[in-house]
This record gives structure tokens, sequence and C-alpha cells, in this order.
């Protein structure tokens, strides 16, 4: 009887949000695909050329390699994310003294502006006015120093440090909710039986948190695949491409080339390319096979 | 880190719970190694805020001309000063607080009220209607700028202040109604049932029973979306163009291309630390409720 | 339900978004010869390259002040359009309710920057510069160096659409007092400069500020050296209009191996890789090296963080003694502003510009702000010792980066030279490479 009830007010609930989204988002977005298809001059005036700007980016060698770069980004930057992330909020759900002020702190720099995080770094890494190369040239490690944002080896993962380090805070804020959800009764009956915190990390809390993780994995994956800010501010793209993504390589062909056409198709396939990623890694990631 | 050892002496805050474990004469060996690698993390941060607040109260040439690593020979609080005033920061925070609490909330109830059904009664598209509001996740906005602005034009809703809410309380749904839904999911089944036996209808059920249920997932997507609203950037920049209606992060925009093109970076440092503040108090406030918003199960999928 | 209504929605979106785009339908501006006694109070806005709290912006909007005076009850309101600030300000071109007066809207070197004034966008300036200036009385048009006359006007119609309010030349800024100190000639000739960088490593001075940061910045020394080994119409028409191959004329190769040469003397200064601009201006600032490239903002850009006794000596890029290019050619970028045919107020528009680029107005900024005029009989700025001589000796100004920086092929192009300097390859195989680049993005 209720289930009926229940039924009348699905579409009234439903109708605000999905207004808005129809008019600021989907309307928008289907005129992006028609952009994709037509070529559109600086002054805005267009010509429907069909699918001619995706076949082009078939054989754009930057596309591709800002592709590439791109997932590159997202995986290097998820392998710095997430074991930290995951320990920072295993470490404040342990009964340690002062835990409101370490999560204050380590969710701090989320406020601070790219631009200002960015050139802070570009500060930290610089060769001789720097702290990182100079602190290692002291130590007698001056052989391994580089010069990190100039170098095609390490440009790339010092700034997906960077992004790492800005935007952390968020990440531990959502596990460490996690962590706090675990059920009491499980983990200390596993101390009771004598397990040892890391067994306990391991067999019990790692397994219960998956479908955290998968969830968090896959916004990182959304998020990261878009990231923008610190590389253009931080490389621009260089050195020689090694930092360019889809996101610097768009900016560049909307706003410097203003070639909207060719940059809508970029984003086009990039969503597609992002949807498909996350559904593959849902599937993957479906935890039928575990069991506790 | 005169900071960390006074924070040592306070009790541990906000636990609640009895475990006979954990009594401080149980001291295990793990606790140090944590100590010592949030230690890290905390200094890591903390000594960041300690830059932007040394540079800041630097002249510019004091800057560019010492290691960007040392102190400040004396306090520049002038550059304070020229950040509120010459950059507007005053004008551009009333509009900064309007827009954000305004869209945040807007956001946040009308994605309360669509994460219920899509999370509790089942119907034929319900998947299909969640995809589709998530997919409002991928979109980069570097593409869909012209679009919006020139929808926002037919609708006479550009460069006005309401039209800058309703497009970010758009941007807040997605993330907002996967994160309701995954907490309205983890709420039990008999709530429904129990409150239709008393009589209840289904709009009575979701706002009696439900809602209240609903506060802590509520508090954890108000602050997140708050934080992106607060920090929003682009958008603003290309919907806007009247100062009287700018954002903060526009006034912070501005000062950082005096710092790129005429080397003014102190004052920008200021007008970071006079953004950040608010927000940095408004977390320290609610830290609490968001944990606790987010434990409650916001993120379960 | 909601998707099947969405998509439909969606689809008939596609359909007209497809349809839509505007054509451009030219106003009539006032009358040319009674523009001036048109010009009443009125509302202005203004498109500025100054940041708040700059000196340059203070400077026009005591600029404004002057007018809103003059034309009591006048508002003039300054919006920034600069950098990022740009696709907003361009959306509201292609919208169609521009600011009334805006910058980079038309360079007459630039194919891609004409586009606004063959739609239409852009009112024509011609019969205003025409008519006589009352202060001079010869024509208007007569205030601006006719060596910045081809970024004005349109190659084809022969229309101008633009005015310089000012001018940035590339030049080689050294350190006088250091150069002095140490006995080192400025480099006149490319042996010269060598000479100087061999000089300067002797006493523990890195030669030559570089940021690898930029690409485009260290792209400066490629443009500059293929200027003089090639020549500026042929290096330009292989790079960016893609006509003839880069390994047709071997100046490429000769100033690749200049730049090569520089290179492996170990030149740039010390872990110039890792190095933001900022940081490689105010390195040379600090004396840590001695020359920079760069193009003449860098004084007005550093003016607050320059040491009271630096002393500053400037010079236009060393001549290549032989070489087939164009010796006396100086690298510039003039920023242009344009008036916008849908402007309520075209007659007050003019009034702006005409007071921006009066010759009392520049010469103030000269000497305010440091900005070099390309109007006729203002002192060049005091705080750039030599520009005067690098513009009038200048045989004439080209257009920087031949244009690559609006063109697809700059990216690539900057990319290679960016790997030569960092020592990835040779100048053999950068050739090679940028053969391969180029003959893919121009397809020939």
């Amino acid at each position: 009887m209720h289930r009926i009830a229940q039924r009348r007010i699905i579409i009234p609930f439903l109708l605000p949000a999905a207004v808005l989204l129809a008019i600021f988002f989907l309307y928008p977005l289907a005129r992006t695909v028609g952009i994709s298809l037509s070529d559109w001059t600086r002054t805005g005036a267009s010509r429907y050329v069909g699918g001619a700007n995706y076949t082009a980016l078939l054989s754009d060698p930057d596309y591709r390699g800002a592709l590439k770069n791109t997932f590159l980004f997202t995986f290097v930057g998820g392998c710095m994310l997430f074991p930290p992330a995951v320990a920072i909020a295993w470490a404040l759900n342990q009964p340690i003294r002062g835990e409101r002020f370490f999560r204050f702190v380590v969710f701090a720099p989320v406020v601070l502006s790219a631009a200002v995080v960015a050139l802070m770094w570009k500060f930290i890494y610089h060769p001789t006015l720097g702290l990182i190369s100079p602190a290692m040239a002291q130590l007698g490690l001056g052989g391994l120093a580089r010069e990190w944002l100039g170098d095609p080896m390490t440009a790339l993962p010092a700034v997906a440090f960077t992004t790492v380090w800005q935007g952390i805070g968020i990440w531990v804020v959502l596990l460490s909710a996690g962590f706090e959800r675990l059920p009491r009764e499980v983990l200390e009956a596993g101390r009771v039986d004598g397990a040892g915190e890391w067994r306990l990390f391991w067999s019990v809390m790692m397994p219960l948190l998956h479908d955290l993780l998968r969830i968090l994995l896959v916004l990182w994956i959304v998020q990261s695949m878009q990231a923008f800010a610190f590389i253009y501010i931080m490389t621009g793209g260089g050195p020689f491409g090694s930092t360019e993504v889809v996101g610097t390589l768009m900016y560049r062909t909307a706003i410097d080339q203003t070639e909207f056409g060719y940059a809508a198709a970029m984003g086009v396939i990039l969503v597609v390319v992002m949807l498909a990623v996350t559904t593959i890694l849902n599937k993957v990631l479906k935890r039928d096979d575990l069991e506790y | 880190m005169t900071l960390n050892t006074e924070v040592r002496a306070t009790p541990p805050a906000g636990r609640t719970r009895p475990s006979p474990q954990d009594e401080p004469s149980s001291y295990r060996r793990h606790h140090l190694v944590i100590y010592l690698a949030l230690g890290t993390i905390a200094f890591s941060a903390a000594s960041a805020f300690a830059w932007v607040l040394n540079v800041s109260l630097k002249t510019n040439q004091e800057f560019l001309g010492t290691r960007p690593w040392s102190i400040a020979d004396e306090f520049h609080l002038e550059n304070y000063a020229n950040a509120w005033t010459n950059a507007d920061v005053g004008a551009y925070f009333g509009n900064s607080v309007v827009v954000s609490i305004t869209s945040t909330v807007l956001g946040v109830v009308v994605s309360a009220f669509a994460a219920y059904p899509i999370a509790r009664i089942p119907f034929r598209l319900n998947g299909a209607v969640l995809a589709v509001f998530l997919m409002g996740l991928m979109v980069p906005w570097m593409v869909t700028f012209i679009p919006l602005y020139l929808t926002l034009q037919d609708l006479g809703l550009l460069d006005t202040r309401i039209g800058l809410i309703l497009v970010y309380a758009t941007y807040n749904l997605p993330f907002n109604i996967f994160v309701l839904v995954g907490f309205l999911r983890t709420l039990p089944r008999e709530l429904e049932e129990a409150a239709a036996v008393d009589g209840a209808g289904p709009t009575t059920t979701f706002v009696r029973v439900i809602l209240p249920l609903l506060g802590p997932g509520l508090a954890s997507v108000t602050i997140i979306s708050f934080l992106n609203n607060w920090n929003e950037f682009f958008y603003a920049l290309v919907l806007i163009h009247s100062p009287s209606k700018m954002t903060l992060p526009l006034g912070l925009f501005q000062l950082g291309q005096a710092a790129d093109y005429g080397t003014n970076w102190v004052t920008l440092f200021a007008g970071m630390i006079i953004t950040a503040l608010p927000v940095l108090i408004l977390f320290a406030l609610l830290q609490k409720q968001v944990t606790k918003g987010l434990t409650a199960g916001a993120l379960k999928g | 339900m909601m998707r099947r209504a969405a998509l439909v929605a969606a689809f008939t979106m596609v359909l007209a978004a497809g349809c839509s785009g505007s054509s451009g339908v030219e106003t009539q501006g006032p009358d040319a010869a009674s523009w001036r006694d048109q010009v009443k109070p009125g509302k202005l806005e203004v498109g500025v390259l100054s940041a708040k709290g700059t000196p340059g912006l203070k400077f026009l909007e005591n600029v404004g002040a002057g007018l809103e005076k003059d034309q009591p009850g006048s508002d003039v309101t300054l919006t920034f359009a600069n950098t990022e600030a740009r696709p907003g300000i361009e959306q509201r071109w292609r919208a169609g309710s521009p600011p009334d007066v805006d910058y980079g809207m038309f360079d007459g070197t630039i194919p891609d920057l004409r586009a606004w004034a063959d739609d239409g966008a852009l009112v024509d300036l011609t019969p205003y510069l025409k008519q006589e200036d009352p202060g001079t009385g010869k024509p208007w048009l007569d205030r601006y160096s006719p060596t910045v006359r081809k970024f004005m006007e349109h190659p084809e119609t022969k229309q101008i659409y633009a005015v310089p309010s000012e001018l940035s030349l590339h030049v080689l800024f050294y350190n006088a007092k250091m150069f002095k100190d140490l006995g080192v000639k400025p480099p006149a000739t490319w042996d010269d400069l060598l000479a100087a960088t061999d000089a300067l490593k002797a006493k523990n001075v890195d030669p030559i500020a570089l940021t690898g940061l930029f690409e485009p910045y260290m792209g400066m020394w490629s443009d500059h050296l293929w200027l003089r080994t090639v020549g500026y119409g042929k290096a330009r028409a292989v790079l960016t209009e893609g006509k003839g191959h880069i390994t047709d004329d071997p100046g490429f190769l000769k100033g690749l191996q200049m730049l090569q040469e520089l290179r492996d003397k170990d030149a740039f200064l010390t872990g110039f890789k890792g190095t933001d601009f900022t940081a490689a201006q105010a390195q040379f600032f600090q004396g840590k090296a001695g020359m920079i490239l760069m193009g003449s903002w860098l004084v007005s850009e550093m003016k607050d963080v320059v040491p009271k006794d630096f002393e500053l000596g400037v010079l236009a890029f060393p001549k290549v003694d032989g070489a087939a290019g164009d010796q006396g050619v100086v690298m510039a970028a003039l920023q242009n502003v344009s008036i916008a045919s849908k402007s309520p107020d075209i007659p007050l528009a003019l009034e702006w510009v005409n007071r921006l680029t009066s010759v009392e107005t520049q010469t103030k900024r000269a000497n305010e702000i440091g900005e070099v005029s390309a109007v006729v009989g203002v002192p060049s700025p005091p705080g750039v010792p030599g520009i005067d001589t690098v513009l009038s000796t200048a045989e004439s100004l080209q257009p920087r980066e031949f244009g690559l920086g609006q063109s697809k092929a700059g990216k690539p192009v900057y990319a290679e030279i960016t790997r030569l300097l960092f020592g990835q390859q040779d100048a053999d195989e950068t050739l090679k490479r940028l053969d391969v680049a180029l003959r893919r993005v121009h397809k020939n």
C-alpha cells in the first residue's frame, strides 16, 4: 500500500534537482557535443564538420601523449595519495592524544589556493634556492638531487605530489570516517584473539573498507583525470610535453588557439574514457568474491 | 614545534568509546610511530602556513631579494590593509558569503529531496537517474563554459549573483546526491513501513522520520559543497564581470596577477590568509559534525 | 521516464547548438569630421591589462578620472582583461556585449587576430585617424611611429582597427655595473656574447639567466638566432605559415648549432631547468647572472624589487656577422587597443583612446611606469637606459615569436628547443625532430 503512495512522490522529489541539472548541466553538455561537431572560429562563427574533429584527434600524437600523461598522473598521484591517506586515517583513529589537532592540520592545506601552494612548492623544488636539493647536497646525496620540475623524469611526479599534498585532507576526512565506522565488536574480537594491529589492519579493516576504497578510487580517477591547475601553474605542460595532460592541452587548444570545436571533442572523448575506466573499475572491484 | 607539545597536554578529544585496552598505561609501541608520522605531516602543513604568514609580513624586495625561507625582518601589516582595500577583499568577501551560503543550502536541500526516491524507492529507471546525476562529476569546465555562458545569457542570468548561485548549486548536486544516496541506503528498511503503519504519508515520513536521521550526512555534504563554492574560480570569472558582484577567488586572482606581472607577492599572501581564515575557523568549529556525518555511513557504496 | 525526457531535450539542443553562431553587423560610428563635438558624458567600460593594486592600474585610473572630470557625470569602469580573464572577455565579444574599448582584439601581423575585424566587431578607426589632431594640426595618425603601422593595419583592406597603447621590445639586458667591474665588453655581436660568457664564467658568475619552466622564454633564444641566421620573412614562412621546410635553409641548423654552443659552454643559470621565471629574473637583479634576454616589460614588472644601486644595460640582440638573416631587426610586441562596433558610445570610446595614446599620457607613463611607447616624441623610460638607442637604430620591428604563440606549431617548436637546451639532443637531432613536427602540424 505505502509502496504505491511512495511512487507518487518520485517525480515531485526529483523534479527540482532534475530541472537544475537539465538547464545548467545537460543542456550545456549537449551544446558541447554540438560544438565538438563543428569548426568554431574565435569570433563564434561555426560550421558543421561532422566527425572531422574526432578523426583528427585519433591521429594527433599530442592528444595521445596527453592521454598517456593523464593516466600516468592519475596512477602516480593515486600511489602517492592512497597509502598515506589510509595510514593517516588509521592513525587518527587510534587512541592518540591531540587527535583533533592532527585532524585539523592535515586538513588545513585544503583551504589554501592552488596559486599559493604551487608557488611555494616551486620554491621548495628550486634547484638552488629550494629546500630539497640543497638539503640533499648537505646530506651528501647531492648526486641524487635533480632539477625536479625541469627533469622530464621527475616533473610529473613532483607536480602530482604537490596536488596530493594540498588535497589529501579531504581524503583523510572521508577515510577516517570509514575507520570510525568499523564495527567495534569485530575489532575487539580480533584483539582478544591476539591479532596484532598489523594483522588486524590487513585482514579485518581493509576488507571491511573495500567498498569505501573503491568509491574513493573512482572519485580520485574522475578528479585527477581533469587535473589542470597545478600542472598549468607549475610546469605549463613542460619540459617538452612531459607533463602535458588532457586538461592543459584542452585549455591551450580552446583558449590560446581558440579552436573550440577541437577542444570540445577532446573533452567529450575524455568524458567517455572516464566513464569507461570508472565502469570497468567498478565491475572489477565489485567484491562478490569477498566474504567476511 | 611548540604547538605540538601544547596540544599533547590536552586530553584526547571527542572520544566516546570506552575501551579498556586503551588505558594510557597500556602504551603501545606503534603509537610512537604514529606520533612521529603524524607529527611530520602536521609539521609540513603547519610550516606551509607559517611560510605563507611569514611572506605576508615581508616587503616585496625582501621576498625576492632574500632566500625564500628567511624570516621577515619586521612585520609589514600594511600588506593586509593593502589586500583589504586595494583588492576590495572586503567587498568580495560579502559576495562570497552570500553566494556560497545560498548555493550550498539550495544544493543540499534539492539533493536531499532527489536522493530520497533514488535511494529508497525502487523504480525502473532508478539506476539510470543516478547515473545521469553522477555524470556531472566528469565534465571538465574548459569545454562547457561557452555553452553555459550562452545558457545564462538566454535566461538573462549573466553577470548576476543568482545565476552564479544556480550554477554552483547544480554543480554540487552530483557529489551531494552520491553521498546522500549512500547514506540513505544504510538506514533500516523498516523505517518507512513503520511510519506507514502509523498512517503517515510518504512526504510526512520523509520530513518527520528520514530528514532528522539524515542530519550528519547533510552536515558533511554541506561543508564539502561550501568549500567548493567558496573556492570556485573559473565559472565566477566567466559568468560575472561587474566588480560589485565578484567573489573572493576573483579578488585573489587579481592579486595573483599583480604578483606575476608586478612582483607584488606579499599582498597576494596577505589576501590568501584573509581568504583561508574563515574556512579554517568554520572547519575547526564544524570538524566534529563533519567527521560524525561521514562516520554515520555517508560514503557507503 | 526522466531519462527519456532528458535525452529528447538533449537531442533538440544539439540541433539548436549546431545552428547557433553569430555574424557581425557593422554599426555606424559617428561622423569622422565632427566626432570630437559628439563626446558627451556617458558610461564607458575599458578592458585593461594591469591587475588591481599595481602602479599600472593606478595610472589608468587617473586617466579615467581625468575623463570623468572633463565630462562631468561620466562613469569609466576598468575591467581586468588579461591572461586568464581573456576567455570570459572574449566570450562577451562573441555574445555581443563587449567592453567599449579592449586590448588584444587586433594585430595586423597575426592572421588569427584579424578575425574580429573581418567579422565587423571592431570600429574602423581609419577615418578618425585621418582627421586633424587639434593639438598638433597634423592628422591624428601621425602621432604613432610608422614602424608599428603594420600592427595597426589590416594587410588586405589597409583599414586601421587598433592603436598602440604600449610597446614591448625584446632586448638583451645586462648588469652594467658587473660588466664594468669585471672589464667585460657588452655584447654587440655573437662573438662578443661568447667572449662575455667565457669572461663571466671565469669570474664564477652564471652568464645568462633563463627559466626552464616556461618554454616560450627559452624559445626567445632560437627566435632571435633564426632572425639573425635565417631572416624574419623566411623563418616565419617556414615555422608559422608552413611554406617550405626547415631543412631548406641552412640558417636554421646554424642557429641551432649556435644555441648548442652556448649550452655546451654552460652559459645558463645554474639549475635553470627547475627555475621559475620570477626566480630567474630575481636572480639576474641579485647579480647571480650577468645577462637576460627578455621583453622590455622586465623593468616595469620588477620595479619594486630592483636594488637601488643596480645599473642596467640594454642592447639589441647581438648581430651575427656574416649570417644571412636580418641583423638590424628587433622583435616586438605591441599592445593594441580597439573599439567595439557594438559600443553604445563610440565618441566617448574614441576620446578614451585619444587620451590614452596622447603624448602627455604616454610621456607620463614612460616616466612613472617605465613603459616604452610607440607614440612619436615620447621619451624612452628613464629606468631602461639604452632602449632609445635600440629603438632608433632598429631597421624595423617584427612581431615576436614569428607569430608562433597563436599557432599550433608553437608548442612543438619550443618543446624541441627546450630539449636542445636541456642537453637531451644536439642541433642536428633537433633539426630532424623539428622537421618532423612541422611537417605534421602544417601537413606539408
